[in-house]
């Protein structure tokens, strides 16, 4: 085929991601890669050093557009961006302990029933107004209240144990090195569920958190010179403008819909773990 | 509304302009090298490394333009973090302006051992 169809065929392909991506707070990586390594057959390291470039481009542009929006926690987001490293680093030394055929299938089935769960849980009475009573015992660990109010008007209201969320992003953190991906998909329904965050905001503070942990992963791999720079060039200019299509879409969105779509997203992730 | 007005609205700035400037880099690269390729001097496929950057900018190479606009992008999130770290410590917000100086300086590390 011709190289700038390719090319061409690449930028649509970075606008899907971007927009699905950005709508559910994950960077992506889990389509590109796939598809990079199952459909173009590119090497591991080249398709991740690749996807993880394009998750960058994604989660920054997401990013501006969530920050219009006035929903990004940015302490929190920074706090939890810290966390993720070090869980990162620690992953990336165990992956080839716990990347054997057992840990893949008993994940990927986690995560298929983790998706069904979201998909039918009972909604929420509120998606802003959460619980900031503290509570009693290790669940009040560092108990935090947030109050944000986007540019819309719109006032988010919630606590959460930044304790607790400091040891999920850790745990995010090193399953994203051993599962190859960005961590959004993981991050974000722990965040809604476990941690009461309105799905608006860990959307997009995920998207910040990617953001950081993202761009010190990808330009590594752009100074080793691993990265296909032309294909990472082209889904980058089409995940910038796809996000800013996510981002838009959100904003009609209600906070089921981002969740079901966040679903959808973690039955592709565990669907490749169980197939391999 | 967001008590860390200054960190809000600088992070989204520095974001903007890293942004739009490396898109703008890209896409001039793209350009020039849509303009320049032939048959027997396709685009490549992978980047130049960063020790070569200055020279090939130099010797008139499109990849190279694509190259400093795809590591200005990567490099939009770590600008975004160090200007948090200079916000909070005008604030005097200094334990988050520390959190942010040690989330930066992780990402300084990890490329200075890449460049090792």
């Amino acid at each position: 085929m011709d190289f700038w169809l390719i090319m061409l065929a690449f930028v649509a392909f970075g606008i899907v991601v971007g927009a699905y991506g950005t709508l559910i707070g994950a960077g992506g990586g889990f389509i590109i890669v796939p598809v990079l390594l199952l459909v173009l057959k590119w090497p591991h390291e080249q398709a991740v050093a690749t996807s993880l470039c394009v998750v960058t481009a994604n989660a920054a542009s997401g990013t501006i557009s969530y920050w219009r929006q006035g929903r990004v926690d940015f302490r929190t987001g920074i706090q939890f961006a810290l966390a993720t490293l070090p869980g990162a680093i620690i992953g990336s030394l165990a992956v080839s302990l716990l990347s054997g055929r057992v840990f893949d299938l008993i994940f990927g089935v986690l995560l298929v029933i983790l998706s069904t769960y979201l998909m039918f849980r009972p909604e929420r009475r509120s998606n802003n107004q959460g619980d900031t009573t503290k509570p009693e015992g290790p669940k009040g660990w560092l108990w935090t209240v947030r109050s944000i109010t986007d540019a819309r008007g719109e006032n988010y209201k919630f606590g959460f144990s930044k304790g607790w969320g400091l040891v999920l992003s850790f745990g995010v953190g090193f399953m994203s090195s051993i599962l190859g991906i960005g961590g959004g998909i993981i991050h974000v329904p722990a965040l809604i569920n476990l941690f009461s965050f309105p799905a608006h905001i860990a959307t997009a503070t995920s998207h910040f958190i990617l953001a950081i942990s993202a761009a010190t992963g990808s330009t590594t791999q752009l100074i080793q010179g691993n990265v296909q720079i032309a294909p990472a060039i082209a889904m980058a200019i089409g995940a910038i403008g796809g996000a800013q299509v996510g981002g838009a879409l959100s904003r009609r969105l209600t906070g089921r819909w981002i969740v079901r779509g966040l679903a959808l997203a973690l039955v592709i992730v565990g669907l490749r773990l169980v197939l391999g | 509304m967001h008590i860390d007005r200054a960190t809000y609205r600088w992070a989204g700035i520095i974001l903007r302009v890293g942004m739009y400037s490396s898109f703008g880099i890209m896409l001039l690269g793209l350009v020039w090298a849509i303009a320049g390729s032939t048959a027997s001097t396709p685009l490549s496929y992978r980047t130049i490394p960063i020790s070569g950057l200055y020279d090939a900018m130099l010797a008139g190479n499109p990849d190279a333009v694509l190259s400093l606009g795809l590591l200005l992008l990567l490099a939009s999130p770590g600008v975004t973090l160090l200007a948090s770290m200079v916000t909070f410590a005008a604030a005097r917000n200094w334990r988050f302006a520390g959190l942010a100086a040690i989330s930066a300086g992780i990402l300084l590390l990890s490329v200075v051992i890449a460049l090792l």
